[in-house]
């Protein structure tokens, strides 16, 4: 067992890097994706919520491993455009891909808690902003961001570890975290023990 | 004109009504409440009492009649209730303070953004109001951090740094024990001094003797009785207000 840690400890550590990297920026990035989301879903009736709501239902109710084969297969195909409007350096790098999937598809989950914690935020608390009079937008950044977030708090670690999970699928588009080092490994030695 | 001249009430209902859907919570309501005066609005629950109140700084939308509060009706265009606000200032049964900021942010947070206040002057006029309710040592910490009473003394302070010309209170005390209630009332009470006009609904009926220049009784949506403390509590004209006041007590 040791052996198989001493002979690939710079990949296995390359691996967890990676692995967590893209962890902590798809929900760091996917944060303030989902947060006009969440906000168009918890307040608007309007198109807006409407294509907020698409949008959650499209990255929830697609598997993760079909949006990174979307990105990094589908919208690839897309080359000499990309190279156009300059965008190409994304969609060349299989990390980028990953990163961009995994963004689109965590902000669609945590579109909802922000959803859900805007919309139990108390009566009382929208009864205090109109009784002090403050303005749509101060009540907003000051009073109902600032008490949604501190409910969201638990359910978005919870986001947190189920992403952290999820990230194994990249191994599938080439990307060699955690996992990606592990099948690099096992085909190397043919050594079950590396998973 | 935001501006009151001296003749003009402070809060005019004139056959106001509101309805929560089917639910009738206010009917015909009239009412004249003098600039300075202090009005105590008394009833049993679901009489309407908190409505009314809260209809004034239209928490509550009226359906029909017409309410001026400091010579404003709802109807003067789309920043009337805005204007409206700007003059009254409101407590709450449960206080209401902002869970997430302490006692001096929940102070200023309304001054410097919607009155555009500079911070200094804010927290300097916050300070001020705070050591008026006794709150001054208090006013770095969180509202968890506070007992009930001083939670509301925070909120009334919160209420003043808005500089109304009117106070409402929602039942301010009945969320708290009996010792916090009189250190709120205290509180209440040297505001009155200072010639606030008040409209306060509340079951401490030694206070509305103490301060009250009028007391309003409702009941089902409707103002039964509009008295002076002294006649309200020695010979009240209507049966419901007497068999009301048995029930409360001598107290």
């Amino acid at each position: 067992m040791l052996d198989l840690w001493l002979n690939y400890r710079d990949l296995w550590l390359d691996g967890v890097i990676t692995t967590a990297s893209l962890t902590v920026l798809a929900i760091f990035f996917g944060f303030f994706l989902a947060i006009p989301i969440g906000v168009a879903r918890a307040k608007s009736s309007g198109v807006l919520g409407w294509l907020a709501l698409g949008y959650v239902n499209l990255f929830r109710g697609m598997p993760l491993l079909v949006q990174l084969f979307l990105v990094y297969y589908g919208l690839g195909q897309f080359n000499s455009e990309l190279r156009a409007v300059g965008l190409w350096w994304i969609f060349r790098d299989a990390w980028y891909c990953g990163l961009l999937a995994l963004v689109l598809n965590t902000a669609a989950y945590q579109a909802e808690i922000i959803r859900g914690s805007l919309q139990t935020i108390p009566a009382s608390v929208h009864e205090t902003n109109a009784a002090l009079n403050l303005t749509r937008w101060t009540a907003f950044r000051r009073v109902l961001l600032p008490i949604a977030f501190a409910k969201a708090l638990p359910a978005i670690g919870n986001e947190f570890i189920l992403l952290l999970k999820a990230t194994s699928l990249v191994a599938i588009i080439t990307v060699f975290d955690l996992m990606g080092q592990a099948r690099f490994i096992f085909s190397e030695t043919l050594d079950l023990r590396v998973y | 004109m935001d501006g009151m001249t001296p003749g003009t009430p402070a809060v005019l209902f004139e056959s106001v009504n509101a309805h929560f859907g089917d639910y009738h919570a206010l009917r015909d309501i009239d009412l004249s409440v003098a600039q300075g005066e202090k009005i105590v609005i008394c009833g049993p629950s679901g009489s309407g009492k908190s409505t009314l109140i809260r209809c004034i700084n239209h928490l509550v939308p009226v359906q029909s009649g017409r309410l001026t509060v400091c010579g404003i009706t709802a109807h003067d265009g789309k920043s009337a209730v805005r204007r409206i606000r700007a003059q009254v200032g409101m407590c709450f049964q449960h206080f209401n303070l902002y869970p997430h900021l302490s006692v001096l942010d929940n102070c200023t947070l309304s001054p410097i953004h919607t009155n555009k206040v500079p911070q200094a002057e804010a927290r300097a006029t916050a300070m001020a109001y705070l050591d008026r309710v006794g709150m001054q040592d208090q006013a770095d910490k969180f509202p968890s951090q506070l007992s009930g009473g001083q939670q509301q003394r925070a909120a009334i302070a919160r209420s003043l740094c808005m500089k109304p010309k009117i106070m409402l209170f929602d039942e301010p005390t009945s969320a708290l024990d009996p010792e916090s209630i009189g250190e709120v009332l205290d509180v209440m009470a040297d505001l009155t001094e200072a010639g606030m006009t008040m409209l306060c609904v509340t079951h401490e009926m030694g206070f509305a003797r103490r301060v009250a220049n009028r007391i309003v009784f409702m009941d089902a949506g409707q103002i039964v009785e509009v008295a002076s403390p002294e006649e309200f509590f020695t010979s009240p004209q209507h049966k419901r207000s007497r068999r009301f006041l048995k029930q409360v007590g001598p107290r």
